[in-house]
């Protein structure tokens, strides 16, 4: 398949949310929700506004071999998405974007609480409009209590919800875990909320809000912490032996878990058949003494083992062994992966005004009746106010230039 | 029997939906549990002799002991129901086989090869029922080389790149979140794919299978980092706390024991309220902070005199300051903050009081999401084989004798 020339409908077999027409109003809080369900197969429709799209301006950028600089961020975020441009200020614009509520299924915005209310587009008046709307909201700290209305970024949000708490060094030194998780883990759960209310919409016709919160997703994600601190009055921090750890080796770092005595066991084998396991011979796995008195020796001997051998050469040694051992890979390291080529994990995007092809991750899943996949490019700003407004809305050529005349479109 | 699908009259949005749960320690677990909180039957399948996952895991309830009262277990298994059954007896595969012919979803991840010895692999379950939706989460995918990789949570965590993306410049990896791909994008796309499927599904009539490799869902979650290397050939170098457009970003050492607040600046109006909070110091108007650009440039001296302005306050005081001023500012919080700290989780009812039979009186965590008009409900994680019987006998319809008759054989345990 060749996603910039697959248009809508023209794919052998259809995406599992074929059908479904969402409105696209996220910011990076929100946008892996929406990518989710473009790639997905609904029609998603980006309204921008008719100045510019910040999003087009994060970074990292590209630049083409004719000297156009372009946003990877949006690239990346917006494949299989349309985009139409409509100031929602102005009166006609509101005006237009209720048309499209109309013909839609679902909204997903990350506008603070309050916003769409202020610009007379609050639930009621689109429920009114559509009673069978999905209404999607992502904002930092959900719509309600007293942190509703406070500015967070994905740092911000990392830190509230606990993650960067048991995330860092052995100093104490907090870490914020890389590419936007706090981002990325609500704008995810937010697309679960959404489904879920979809499938009962389908049901029953009925439409609803579905609220979600940056800080208690990445709250979510701290459960072994929240539950130990419950049940145990004990904090966790980052450097927890029992969950598992980084080790250095001759080429970076492997992730290693040696919660699990099993594991234990198994690295105590492997040092016994490199001859460095002396004392190991009488083992008494299910003794919890016994197993705290060899822990240091095993936990020290793997580390010399490691430290002599290759990222690749290790993880296969522990594989065969059944001791389940990762290594840190790097984005080069990825992009060289065998297993996900044998997987065509990876596939082209071609973009034509760039003159160039760019190779872009692919499925987080494979669906084998209804695959995931990138219909077309990142839209370009305001590449469907035609396609939307005249083909769609019934505006004339001429209705248009003057809405784009007075800065509507 | 609580879990019932019509909970106070209100019809639940995934009523009639029965998944089958094969799944063990965190992603699989987390996709069906968002499920069952909404309304879905899962039935939890597990072996009361060789009890996977987290039935014994850390932490349990004080005092306590057994498979009934791991803290983490009931987090992630709420709403759903529990059988036991022995599969590596004919007839307990038989029973299993009987489910199957009556569910919808069926979900595991085991590696692959595990679920084909009981005839319940995608190829087996469409000759049981030809309609089914069917997911396994295996860490590599189903296919390819390195299909047999086990691991844990960690292991995509290492392996999409995000342990080698989490580092301060200079520092290596920091040591990440114990099992965060679980709960955040594993689960997460677990529980798309599933209701991806079912949408399709109630469209077409059609089953289908899913293959969700964790390695590959979590690289879905690294944003660009791939696309800018596989574009321009190099990628950012790792330096976690800082932004490349924001500053200053970071987080910031304030008084008390291991207490720290993050700041993370990213306009210039920002910049000017951050300096009027913090009382005009004359290093707040030295021209090299004047701009983005060159704050950017000079992150190290920002971040010296930001901290030294953080460590004379703890971070509750940092926060109500700055975030007044419109500065996004926040507490680094720990468990503890969650749960018995911050007034905003607590305003929003955030964690959940449930009674769980064995372990008493708990509190559980909300999902992040809240849908208004059909709002997840929670009852208490199955124990150990509890609802045999509704399962066995209700929904299979096998007498009291049959059913004591396969406990007696070792089949149902």
């Amino acid at each position: 398949m060749s996603p910039s020339t697959a248009r809508r409908g023209s794919d052998a077999a259809e995406g599992p949310l074929s059908g479904f027409r969402v409105l696209d109003l996220t910011g990076p809080l929100g946008v892996y929700c929406t990518k989710l369900m473009a790639d997905l197969g609904a029609d998603v429709v980006r309204v921008e506004p008719p100045t510019e799209d910040s999003m087009r301006r994060l970074p990292p950028f590209y630049r083409a071999p004719a000297g156009q600089e372009v946003s990877l961020y949006y690239l990346h975020m917006n494949t299989s998405k349309r985009a139409v441009s409509l100031d929602l200020h102005q009166p006609r614009g509101r005006g237009l974007f209720l048309g499209l509520v109309e013909h839609a299924d679902v909204l997903v915005e990350t506008c603070a609480p309050g916003t769409l209310e202020s610009l007379d587009l609050g639930y009621d008046t689109l429920q009114a409009r559509n009673a069978g709307l999905v209404l999607t909201s992502i904002t930092p700290f959900g719509q309600t209590g007293p942190y509703r209305a406070c500015k967070a970024s994905d740092l911000v949000g990392q830190a509230v919800g606990g993650l960067m708490a048991i995330t860092g060094y052995k100093d104490g030194t907090p870490a914020r875990l890389a590419a936007e998780q706090g981002y990325h883990t609500a704008a995810l759960h937010a697309c679960v909320g959404t489904l879920i209310a979809l499938y009962h919409r389908e049901a029953t016709g009925q439409g609803q809000r579905v609220e979600a919160s940056m800080q208690e997703a990445v709250a979510l994600t701290t459960q072994p912490a929240v539950q130990n601190w419950d049940l145990q009055g004990e904090l966790l921090g980052p450097q927890d032996p029992r969950f598992g750890s980084l080790w250095r080796c001759k080429d970076g770092y492997v992730s290693v878990a040696l919660g699990r005595v099993q594991a234990l066991e198994r690295v105590a084998e492997w040092l016994r058949e490199e001859g460095v396991g002396r004392g190991l011979e009488a083992a008494r796995w299910d003794d919890p003494a016994w197993v705290a008195t060899v822990r240091p020796q095993i936990v020290q001997g793997l580390g010399e083992l490691l430290a002599l051998r290759t990222r690749a050469e290790i993880v296969v040694d522990a594989q065969q062994r059944r001791l389940w051992l990762s290594p840190v890979n790097s984005a080069e390291d990825i992009l060289a992966d065998p297993q996900l080529h044998a997987r065509e994990f990876f596939q082209p995007v071609s973009y034509p005004e760039l003159g160039v092809t760019l190779t872009h991750s692919g499925a987080p899943f494979k669906l084998s009746a209804s695959p995931w996949r990138m219909a077309a490019r990142a839209p370009l700003p305001g590449e469907h106010n035609e396609a939307v407004f005249c083909g769609e809305l019934g505006l004339s050529a001429a209705e248009l230039a003057e809405l784009r005349r007075e800065g509507v479109l | 029997m609580t879990n019932g699908p019509d909970s106070g009259g209100r019809r639940r949005p995934l009523q009639g939906i029965r998944i089958l749960d094969f799944s063990w320690v965190a992603a699989g677990p987390l996709a069906a549990k968002m499920c069952a909180d909404h309304g879905a039957e899962v039935i939890l399948v597990e072996s009361a002799r060789r009890r996977g996952g987290l039935r014994g895991g850390l932490p349990m309830v004080r005092g306590k002991s057994g498979w009934n009262v791991s803290g983490w277990f009931n987090n992630l298994n709420t709403s759903k129901l529990g059988i036991t059954v022995n599969l590596k007896t004919p007839q307990g595969v038989e029973l299993i086989h009987r489910l199957v012919r009556i569910s919808d979803v069926v979900l595991d991840n085991y590696t692959p090869g595990v679920m084909a010895r009981w005839g319940l692999d995608y190829d087996g379950l469409v000759k049981i029922k030809p309609d089914i939706i069917a997911m396994s989460m295996p860490v590599m995918g189903c296919t390819g080389p390195h299909r047999h990789f086990g691991g844990f949570g960690g292991a995509p965590v290492a392996l999409a790149g995000l342990n080698y993306l989490t580092q301060i410049a200079g520092r290596g990896p920091a040591a990440t979140a114990h099992a965060f791909a679980d709960h955040a994008c594993n689960g997460g796309h677990g529980a798309v794919a599933l209701l991806a499927a079912l949408l399709y599904r109630r469209r077409t009539g059609r089953g289908q299978f899913i293959d969700l490799g964790q390695y590959e869902s979590t690289a879905n979650v690294m944003g660009s980092y791939l696309l800018e290397y596989a574009a321009n050939g190099v990628a950012q170098e790792p330096d976690v706390n800082h932004s490349r457009v924001a500053a200053p970003h970071n987080a910031y050492p304030c008084c008390g024991e291991n207490r720290w607040c993050v700041i993370a600046v990213s306009t210039d109006e920002e910049w000017e309220s951050l300096g009027r909070a913090m009382g005009d110091p004359a290093w707040a108007n030295e021209s090299r902070f004047a701009t983005l650009e060159s704050r950017l440039a000079h992150q190290a001296a920002l971040d010296q005199h930001v901290g030294e302005w953080t460590r004379e306050r703890t971070p509750e005081e940092v926060t109500a300051l700055l975030q007044a001023a419109g500065v996004p500012a926040g507490i680094v919080q720990n468990a503890q903050d969650l749960l018995d700290r911050d007034p905003h989780l607590r305003e929003r009812g955030y964690f959940v009081t449930l009674d769980h039979p064995e372990a008493g009186l708990g509190r559980y965590q909300r999902l992040a999401f809240q849908l208004s008009e059909t709002p997840a409900e929670f009852d208490p994680a199955p124990l150990l084989g509890q609802h045999n019987d509704y399962v066995f006998g209700e929904l299979l319809g096998l007498s009291q004798e049959e059913i004591d008759d396969y406990m007696v054989a070792g089949v149902i345990e």
